[in-house]
């Protein structure tokens, strides 16, 4: 069937800010959708809330929504742009659930939209626990025997005829939100209550427990005709019991027989035919090992996390393919393999990929890591080798984690055995680091299996290396034989690795091996679905198959792995590198290792090598391609870490020096060069023990602001309020970085921070924009909201940031990006840091301000100067955009979502209008924390912030709410005229907040800590709010931004409009 | 020297072409030395099915797919009752097996059965040789280990041309594989795969396997609706008795060929064969349906092939041809229920691509 010609206009909705079990994998997905339906001449609307991605370019559809994916939102967008289909399937479960309401809602049929891809009666029986137990019990497929509750009493009911431990999966939701394992009834309690809660239909599903047995997962595509391939088969190596995210994987499967896959096969084809989809859809089956069982887990009948990463394993791009059959076209239309058509396809390839995961426990103290039902990681890295053992030792690499192998991972190998079995009980993010020093102290794979039900191939696997190593240990570097190092480098050891086991330089024993002819050869991963296209990947195990071209290239350094402070947005500004670097008549060529990313995607670079970020392999691709040079400053911290050591090795580095980038991390040399050029900072100082601490604290006062240097967001960052607490952290702080000081800062109280992105060719300068955060000094500049252009900052300090950032941009002579943090507090202007490089807030300048920064700063880079670009002007613009942060505070339920200097955000939103409230009333909206305009605000706040509560108390009174209050600023606000229904404190008795919070009768929470001096903490309000989804404000400067934007909206509609439309204001 | 797992230590083995490439690697299964075509298989899992596809006899399998053996070997994942392959190349065989099924290692398992294993080669380079050189005779030795000695006997192997290897695979009486059907289907086992006698019993066919060697009458005794000619290894022009027995029932049974099936069919019709010098082998052959203009992927391993000149075109339509070298891949009887094709429509493993011929050749007994 060829391409729709009914359809004219189809509409995208995107899954919005990044958040643990849904990343970046959507803009890959999303993005490559609004190709394929451009390709095929379709007109494309989309909306996301999310304005880091590359989809949300102005370039990748022809209207541009970034509003709040809410129902009301996307109902004025499809009224007003009026789209024949709308593609529900490339957004993730947002996108889903929210095409499933709009069609219940009616909105779909009164504005005459069809859905196209999955029908929403598809949707149902896919994701309805239910019904889609109804269909596989028609199909006669077995499931883990389960059934759904809808209330605590029922799961009881059920827990206790299927028997403990039982599995609780709350119904329409992602990253297994909500749910758990429960081996008790009062586990099963609290996790049953909290699943109902998180579940828009209230219906949480008691299910078997299938722990321990083999998770494998298939991708398959089915299209209108209803003919079917498997994309992918994916073993995951950790065992039923730990969510899929988290889990490390293979593909294709490693140790599953060829009739297992076939039945597998044969289940997933009659589940896909059953429930209608077109497009791609992800099959999860547990197998038993013991007697052969094997059920059908769920479904995903969109593209995934294991979607992005089969694309990528396989070179089949899922999500490109499932929007063409979206459109009407089939398989048969489709090219695959000289001549042939797609639904011909079978997966081929000789190589071995692994998925490992990456997580952020250290970011959330209290949490606790261990890896369950619900998913942890906040990102993941790829990688690609002959063998499995080259392959996991690859990824090992790849996640950035100070590690170049499995081994002496932390004080491991130095715990007795015992230890280490204890610690293993329980699945963590250590596990693999554990296994194998447990292996090293002779515990067999066998036993091991036993305690964490990882293959015993892939343990065996592990076995091997860890009884190489100790052999090789017996000898010293200058004994080791060739064949030893050649065998070594074959089994996938990095040179940083060995270097450490043999305790020489990585140079040694990289010239070592280069010498016996060890370097690093290629093989391909062809590209289906589209002529001549493939990605590469480097083995010791292989010829080189890989020709090189004569073309000028240039290289561009990734950013690995999404982690907190480093994400999505680092990949924006490396996309757009590789596309102006094409258009500027360059061969790009990619390196990087998330399989979640837009940057590996097969067409984004002309040469993309899907491999780890370390001087070892980034070398070796190097001295194979000879570029021209590398680009550093884009991809965050990852290519700034070995920079210098690239440069040292002959590498070009384009744009800013890594001297000069070192410089700005350099807190004494750079407070130096602040001095000489008249900028000031903060008082501070550098300590280098606790006693020199304690001088600095006493010279400068509190409160004070610490951090360890070479951080990126805020890792280890703290205010500091007395000794006490100076005390506790520089010995934590210390024991933290030991080679690196500990830096002091005056923190500057009630100051507002400005943030700045700036372009600079070496000798001028052009601010693109200034920042202005909502929450003031102290909150990392990535978990606060902030305000483009700035709404209150006078015009002489904006004149005075501008004249600073040039000053400083020349002095590092920076090419390329810059970003400056800045505090405004008693009426001066303070430096807090800077960074030449491309930051986080890149994307949303961009966007508001329509200045194409990242491609300029590519530019420049290739040798432009400012003066080429006569159109970058300072123009005011009418329209105020608001980035609000998302955090993952809802999977770790034990934590204070407090904001601090340490960045704990995982993704952001934006609202954009016409004036600043509103705007910021649609970023809060998008965020998830829809301000109420009418009924009860509870007002508990610290002490220091009474007097600044008084006008915005006043304010909430005439706007018509009534105000909660606990007992001090309850009493205060009387005080002050200001009558409030008093509320206990939970210590204080029932009813007290927490029960007006559970019964609803709080629609907004206005709360500022009171701090760890309080007798009693206040945590729980926090807490209790994100579990009962109240929108929650924790400063008093958001407080502020939030009343003036539910004013907004009571006299004002707010209407969605596009970037496109914004732009030609 | 150590192999690429530390503790053992391993014993060397040698592959040898008759070019004179040489590669050295570690032995495993059984050890001695193995004479053999050389041939390749991309499938990614499956490679105990290989073992033991009989079409595999006089050739040494290259598996492109770098790790081996993993999930063990098994009583119930075979194509026949044991393993034909001359010799086994791997790049890394699996020490242990890792799944419950399984009886024993692959290692185990090659050495009972008497074959030659060699690992620690680059399989892909020895795939890409094979691609670009075109079939080659070879030696694999775990006691010869000079070169110039294993290239000598390599050239001076016999190789397949002209060499019956049916008689070496096929059944040596005749069996009831399946007592009940709809249909009476007699399979001549030239080599047969056990997936093509499943395949006729999943479309209710009551299956009778017979000796290569049997006779015309023989079958005809048997009252049978249909015949298949099953696939087989080797020189289709070294088993004459074939073609001369499918001479004799062309027109009184509806008959459907598969691999060495097809060529003894298409000698039977009057055509000839002759050895391609890059044979069909791996996954992703692309085999065109001349009458629906429909690509098939498919699974090959055939160095032979019908010349398709030497068909008399009144009497037969060409149906399939190889998009790669335009060789030959199915052909259709235009008056008689006679269907062949050159490629594996059962494939296992491999694509399920084409089992639309087996629906066709059952309902070509229907109309008979």
């Amino acid at each position: 069937m060829p391409r729709r010609d009914d359809i004219k206009k189809v509409l995208i909705i995107g899954s919005g800010p990044i958040i643990i079990g849904q990343a970046c994998e959507f803009d890959y997905s999303g993005t490559q959708a609004c190709k394929a339906l451009k390709e095929e001449g379709y007109e494309v609307v989309l909306v996301n809330s999310n304005p880091a991605t590359i989809m949300t370019d102005p370039g990748m559809a022809d209207k541009t929504y970034i509003e709040p994916l809410t129902i009301e939102s996307i109902e004025k967008i499809i009224e007003k742009e009026r789209p024949d289909a709308l593609l529900p399937n490339l957004g993730g479960q947002t996108a889903l659930n929210l095409s499933a309401s709009l069609s219940k809602a009616g909105i779909l049929k009164k504005y005459n939209v069809e859905v196209i891809g999955v029908k929403t009666d598809a949707i149902e029986r896919g994701e309805d626990r239910i019904i889609f137990k109804e269909t596989m019990n028609k199909l006669g497929i077995e499931m883990p025997t389960s059934e759904p509750c809808h209330s605590v009493e029922e799961a009881e009911k059920i827990a206790e005829k299927i028997g403990y431990p039982v599995v609780l999966r709350p119904a329409y939701t992602m990253g297994g939100t909500g749910g758990g394992i429960a081996y008790n009834i009062e586990e099963l309690r609290t996790i049953v209550s909290r699943g109902l809660s998180v579940s828009i239909v209230h219906q949480v599903l008691v299910e078997e427990s299938v722990i321990g047995w083999e998770e494998l997962e298939l991708e398959v595509v089915r299209d209108a005709k209803g003919q079917k391939i498997t994309v992918c088969f994916i073993e995951n190596i950790d065992a039923m019991g730990v969510h899929t995210g988290d889990s490390f994987c293979a593909a294709p499967m490693l140790t599953v027989p060829e009739k297992l896959q076939k039945r597998m096969q044969e289940a997933a084809y009659k589940i896909v035919d059953a429930i209608g989809v077109t497009g791609g859809t992800n099959v999860q089956f547990a197998h038993n090992l013991k007697d052969d069982r094997l059920v059908v887990i769920e479904i995903n009948p969109r593209t995934s996390r294991s979607s992005a990463l089969a694309s990528k394993a396989t070179g089949f791009p899922i999500a490109r393919i499932s929007t063409k059959l979206a459109a009407g076209l089939t398989m048969d239309e489709i090219p695959y393999w000289k001549e042939g058509t797609l639904e011909k396809y079978a997966p081929s390839g000789e190589y071995v990929v692994i998925k490992f995961a990456r997580w952020a426990f250290e970011k959330f103290p209290g949490s606790q890591d261990v890896l369950g039902t619900q998913m942890r990681a906040v990102g993941e890295v790829m990688s690609i080798g002959k063998n499995f053992k080259e392959a996991f030792l690859k990824a090992i690499r790849s996640l950035e984690i100070k590690r170049y192998g499995l081994g002496g991972a932390k004080d491991f190998k130095e715990l007795s055995l015992d230890r280490l079995k204890e610690k293993l009980a329980n699945p963590s993010s250590e596990r693999i680091f554990l296994v194998y020093e447990a292996l090293r102290k002779g515990m067999s794979p066998e036993e091991l299996y036993k305690l964490t039900h990882i293959g015993i191939w892939f343990l065996t696997q592990m076995q091997e290396l860890v009884q190489f190593e100790e052999k090789v240990l017996t000898c010293k570097w200058e004994d080791l034989a060739d064949e030893q190092l050649i065998e070594a480098k074959k089994l996938g050891f990095a040179d940083k690795y060995l270097a450490g086991l043999f305790n020489v330089d990585e140079k040694k024993i990289r010239d070592k091996r280069i010498a016996l002819g060890m370097h690093g050869r290629f093989e391909a991963v062809p590209v289906s679905g589209v002529e001549n296209a493939a990605y590469y990947y480097s083995t010791y195990n292989a010829e080189d198959t890989v020709p090189v071209s004569l073309n000028k290239k240039i290289m561009i350094l990734g950013g690995g792995p999404n982690r907190i402070g480093q994400g999505i947005e680092f990949d924006y500004t490396c996309v757009h590198a590789a596309f102006t670097l094409r258009d500027e008549g360059y061969e790009s060529i990619m390196v990087n290792c998330n399989p979640e990313t837009v940057s590996t995607d097969y067409d984004t670079s002309n040469k993309l090598y899907f491999e780890p970020l370390t001087v070892e392999d980034v070398l070796t691709i190097y001295e194979k391609e000879k570029p021209e040079g590398v680009i550093v400053q884009f991809g965050g911290q990852t290519p700034l870490n070995i920079a210098q050591e690239l440069k040292d090795n002959g590498v070009k580095i384009l744009g800013t020096t890594p001297e000069s980038i070192h410089l700005a991390e350099d807190r004494e040399r750079f407070r130096e060069k602040m001095i000489a050029l008249g900028v000031p900072q903060p008082e501070s100082g550098i300590a280098r023990s606790l006693e020199e601490a304690i001088d600095i604290s006493e010279k400068i006062g509190y409160p004070l602001m610490v951090r360890p240097s070479y951080v990126l967001g805020g890792r280890g960052m703290e205010v500091i309020y007395d000794q006490v607490m100076l005390k506790r952290y520089a010995i934590e702080a210390i024991q933290v970085s030991p080679e690196h000081p500990m830096l002091i800062d005056r923190f500057l109280e009630d100051a507002i921070e400005a943030e700045v992105d700036a372009l600079s060719d070496g000798e001028n300068t052009f601010v693109a924009s200034i920042m202005e955060h909502i929450e003031l000094a102290g909150v990392h500049s990535g978990d606060s909201a902030c305000a483009i252009p700035p709404h209150s900052i006078p015009e002489k300090h904006i004149k005075t940031i501008e004249g600073y950032t040039a000053k400083i941009a020349k002095e590092l002579e920076v090419v390329g990006l810059m970003n400056i943090q800045y505090a405004i507090c008693d009426d001066k202007v303070y430096i807090l840091e800077a960074n030449p490089r491309a930051s986080r807030t890149v994307p949303i300048v961009s966007k508001i301000m329509g200045i194409q920064t990242a491609r300029i700063a590519t530019q420049l880079m290739l040798g432009k100067k400012l003066k080429d670009f006569p159109e970058l002007k300072s123009e005011k613009v009418s329209y105020v955009g608001v980035k609000e942060a998302v955090f993952p505070f809802n999977m770790f339920p034990e934590v204070d979502p407090l904001l601090g200097p340490e960045m704990r955000a995982t993704g952001e939103v934006m609202g954009i209008a016409d004036s600043f409230a509103k705007a910021f009333y649609k970023a809060e909206e998008a965020a998830g924390a829809k301000l109420p305009v009418k009924g009860n605000i509870l007002l508990t706040v610290a002490d220091r912030d009474k007097p600044a509560l008084l006008p915005i108390a006043e304010h909430v009174k005439k706007l018509g709410f009534n105000i909660y209050a606990t007992e001090g600023t309850g009493t205060y606000l009387k005080a002050h005229g200001i009558d409030t229904t008093f509320v206990k404190k939970v210590h204080e008795g029932r009813p007290n907040v927490s029960d007006s919070i559970k019964n609803k009768e709080i629609q907004l929470v206005i709360n500022t800590p009171v701090g760890r001096t309080s007798k009693y903490d206040d945590s729980y309000i926090r807490m209790m709010a994100i579990q009962h989804k109240v929108p929650y404000i924790t400063s008093m400067a958001a407080a502020q931004a939030s009343i003036e934007g539910i004013e907004a909206v009571n006299n004002a509609d707010i209407a969605p409009k596009a970037l496109q439309d914004y732009y030609k204001e | 020297m150590d192999t690429l797992v530390c503790n053992h230590k391993r014993q060397r083995a040698k592959l040898a072409l008759e070019d004179g490439r040489i590669f050295p690697g570690f032995s495993f299964g059984a050890t001695g030395t193995a004479l053999g075509e050389v041939v390749f298989n991309t499938s990614l899992a499956g490679y105990q099915e290989i073992l033991t596809d009989p079409s595999y006899k006089g050739q040494m399998v290259t598996m492109t797919y770098p790790l081996i053996g993993n999930y063990g070997v098994n009583e119930e994942d075979v194509e026949s009752h044991k393993p034909f392959v001359e010799a086994f190349i791997v790049k890394e065989c699996s020490r242990i097996a890792s799944n419950w099924r399984s009886t024993m290692t692959l290692d185990e398992y090659l050495k009972k059965n008497n074959i030659i294993g060699i690992e620690g080669v680059d399989t892909r380079a020895i795939t890409r040789h094979a691609r670009l050189q075109g079939a080659m005779k070879a030696v694999l030795s775990t006691e010869d280990l000079d070169d110039k000695s294993l290239v000598a006997k390599a050239k001076a192997s016999t190789g397949l041309v002209g060499v019956d290897l049916v008689k070496e695979v096929t059944s040596s009486e005749i069996k009831h594989w399946t007592k009940e059907g709809k249909y009476k289907v007699v399979v001549l086992d030239c080599g047969v795969k056990l997936n093509i006698l499943r395949e006729l019993a999943g479309l209710d066919c009551q299956v009778i396997v017979v000796p290569a060697s049997t006779t015309a009458e023989e079958i005809l005794a048997l009252n049978p609706d249909g015949l298949m000619l099953s696939n087989g290894p080797g020189d289709p022009a070294a088993v004459t008795y074939v073609v001369e027995t499918v001479k004799q029932l062309i027109g009184k049974l509806p008959m459907f060929g598969i691999c060495l099936g097809h060529q003894m069919l298409g000698q039977a019709l009057g055509g000839k064969t002759y050895k391609l010098k890059f044979g069909h082998h791996g996954g992703n052959q692309p085999v065109k349906d001349l009458k629906t203009g429909k690509i098939d992927i498919s699974v090959q391993n055939h160095g032979f092939c019908v010349d398709i000149d030497s068909l008399n075109k009144d009497d037969i339509e060409i149906t399939h041809i190889n998009l790669n070298d335009q060789t030959l891949e199915g052909i259709r009887h235009k008056k008689l229920p006679i269907i062949s094709v050159q490629f594996h429509p059962e494939a296992c493993p491999g694509p399920h691509d084409s089992k639309y011929l087996f629906k066709q050749f059952m309902e070509m007994i229907e109309n008979a």
